[in-house]
């Protein structure tokens, strides 16, 4: 880590959504990035954030996220760090096989597959109790 | 925060959606398109062009909606996403399943065709 990376320390609520994309909003403006890397930053860390406070906690657990975030030349580097449930989010979901009834659809493991196709590359690993969560951007 | 205007072209209305469309706002997108599909008649454009990004959940309020008009045999239609949105539309299969335009002219098209080249 270095004076270039930016880290956002969040409660485990989906209320603390809102102050931390305007955190990522205002990082992806002072480094630089264009609209589409900042939207994608912004999308990513979302999936990823909602994912682990919506399935990652027992009711009531209260947590502190830790989101790190750093332009390194042609890429973003994006760490996430919880101790909820360790889920390997490393690994990708299946292309949705869509069914030719739009009725028939459903929209499970969307965010996952979103982050897959939009990120460089994810990782996951368990460091202690902490899940570590490693996704590089592209710029 | 998801701002929301309308408008009406050919009889059609045109809904704005302005904002993220995101694990915050998704519900209230999902409310305002539900009032104008009970309240309302015939198709339905919303023009994408001022939505900054679209999450899972955002999606997930877009397919809601596209089933609760199915089945009344109206139209609905997406228009001028921007790049994030459009990737996030084809990364997700819904370019499969959604009438998805460049353009409001386009849009238009799909539902008064017979209004659509008169110059």
């Amino acid at each position: 880590m270095n004076d270039a990376t930016q880290v956002f320390e969040v409660e485990n609520t989906i209320e603390a959504l809102g102050c931390l994309t305007e955190d990522l909003a205002r990082f992806a403006r002072t480094s630089g990035l264009d609209d589409m890397t900042r939207r994608t930053l912004m999308m990513v860390v979302e999936e990823l954030f909602t994912n682990t406070v919506h399935y990652g906690y027992e009711e009531g657990a209260v947590d502190t996220i830790s989101i790190s975030v750093e332009r390194v030349g042609d890429r973003v580097d994006l760490v996430i760090r919880d101790k909820a449930r360790a889920f390997d989010v490393a690994r990708c979901p299946p292309y949705p096989d869509r069914p030719p009834k739009l009725e028939d659809i459903e929209v499970g493991g969307l965010g996952l597959l979103l982050v897959h196709n939009f990120a460089r590359s994810v990782a996951s690993r368990r460091d202690g109790a902490t899940n570590v969560t490693e996704v590089v951007l592209p710029v | 925060m998801l701002d929301i205007t309308e408008t009406k072209e050919l009889g059609i209305t045109i809904l704005h959606p302005s904002g993220k469309l995101d694990t915050l706002t998704a519900n209230s997108f999902e409310a305002h398109m539900t009032i104008h599909i009970e309240n309302g008649a015939g198709d339905l454009l919303v023009n994408m062009e001022e939505v900054d990004y679209v999450s899972s959940f955002g999606l997930r309020s877009i397919l809601i909606v596209a089933k609760k008009l199915a089945p009344l045999n109206r139209k609905f239609v997406l228009f001028s996403p921007n790049p994030s949105v459009y990737e996030a539309l084809r990364y997700s299969g819904f370019l499969n399943i959604l009438t998805v335009m460049d353009s409001k002219q386009d849009a238009l098209a799909v539902v008064a065709p017979e209004a659509d080249g008169g110059g």
